[in-house]
């Protein structure tokens, strides 16, 4: 059986990289159409007065799904929780173009008994930002 | 989920007034958005597509991803905003409490007086998701204004 190994709060540190390397991430159509469907039901869009909008538009909010898969390079142990995030749109995402992703610690602390951490990510797509997020979480129970 | 557990009311982006509702949606939190969301997303933490897993945790049913949550909101702001909020919007959210699967979503947005940030007119909206009256997500929503249009 396969272990994993999660990381100790104590072992986490303002600063640090995460990832280590910047992730890279390709919008593609059938992604984007699958972010549509499920992020926009069609229960929902069909109660919509006016029309559905471009499907050739990227939401921006898919930078969503890219943060989950850098997010795992935290190795973060089962039972934390994600307290706040935020996310900043400097231009709409565009089919075809490659996203490159990686966050940094910027602040650890302890509030109520719980341990925080922030990590701020930038999303770039040639080197031009595009999109900047930052997530607050309580770190899980230490195994 | 059918069409009739979906209720919308909004507000075209060029007629929002300060301290109104622009936004109100109401939808039933299936297990089948909960998976469709993790296929897409690849997050599948069994508290969220596994049941029976989910059966033994405190909350003893799935719950839906904080970020799905978001992105409704996001997606239903950047409609009502004609793509703005895509263009040079922030969000910023709290997670306050759990979607748990079969919960009665309602999706709240009010639009506040219009700030100038970094030289940029945006409107505010604060949006509010709510189980059962009880709010799960709270946060607020910056979108850029256009030069020419109207003061909110």
């Amino acid at each position: 059986m396969m272990q994993t190994f999660y990381r100790s709060y104590d072992d986490i540190y303002v600063g640090e990289l995460l990832p280590r390397v910047a992730e890279h991430f390709f919008v593609d159509a059938e992604r984007v159409a699958a972010f549509r469907s499920a992020t926009m039901p069609v229960e929902i869009r069909a109660s919509l007065a006016d029309a559905p909008g471009n499907e050739a538009e990227v939401p921006s909010m898919i930078a969503a799904i890219y943060l989950v898969n850098v997010m795992h390079s935290r190795r973060a142990p089962p039972g934390g929780l994600h307290a706040k995030q935020n996310f900043r749109f400097h231009r709409r995402l565009r089919l075809g173009e490659t996203l490159s992703i990686q966050g940094r610690v910027t602040e650890k602390y302890e509030r109520k008994g719980r341990p925080y951490v922030v990590i701020s990510l930038e999303v770039k797509s040639e080197g031009e930002m595009v999109a900047e997020a930052t997530i607050t979480s309580v770190w899980g129970q230490d195994t | 989920m059918t069409q009739a557990d979906a209720k919308i009311l909004s507000t075209p982006w060029g007629g929002a007034i300060a301290g109104t509702e622009v936004l109100y949606v109401e939808f039933t939190m299936t297990q089948a958005l909960i998976d469709r969301y993790a296929n897409v997303s690849t997050d599948r933490n069994p508290i969220h597509v596994d049941p029976a897993y989910a059966a033994s945790s405190p909350l003893g049913t799935t719950i839906a991803h904080g970020l799905f949550t978001m992105s409704l909101v996001g997606r239903l702001l950047d409609h009502w905003s004609d793509g703005r909020l895509s263009t040079g919007g922030e969000m910023e959210v709290k997670f306050v409490g759990p979607v748990p699967v079969g919960s009665k979503v309602s999706i709240r947005g009010t639009a506040i007086l219009a700030k100038s940030v970094k030289d940029q007119d945006m409107v505010w909206v604060d949006v509010c998701c709510a189980v059962n009256e009880k709010p799960v997500l709270i946060g607020a929503v910056a979108i850029p204004k256009l030069d020419d249009e109207e003061e909110v």
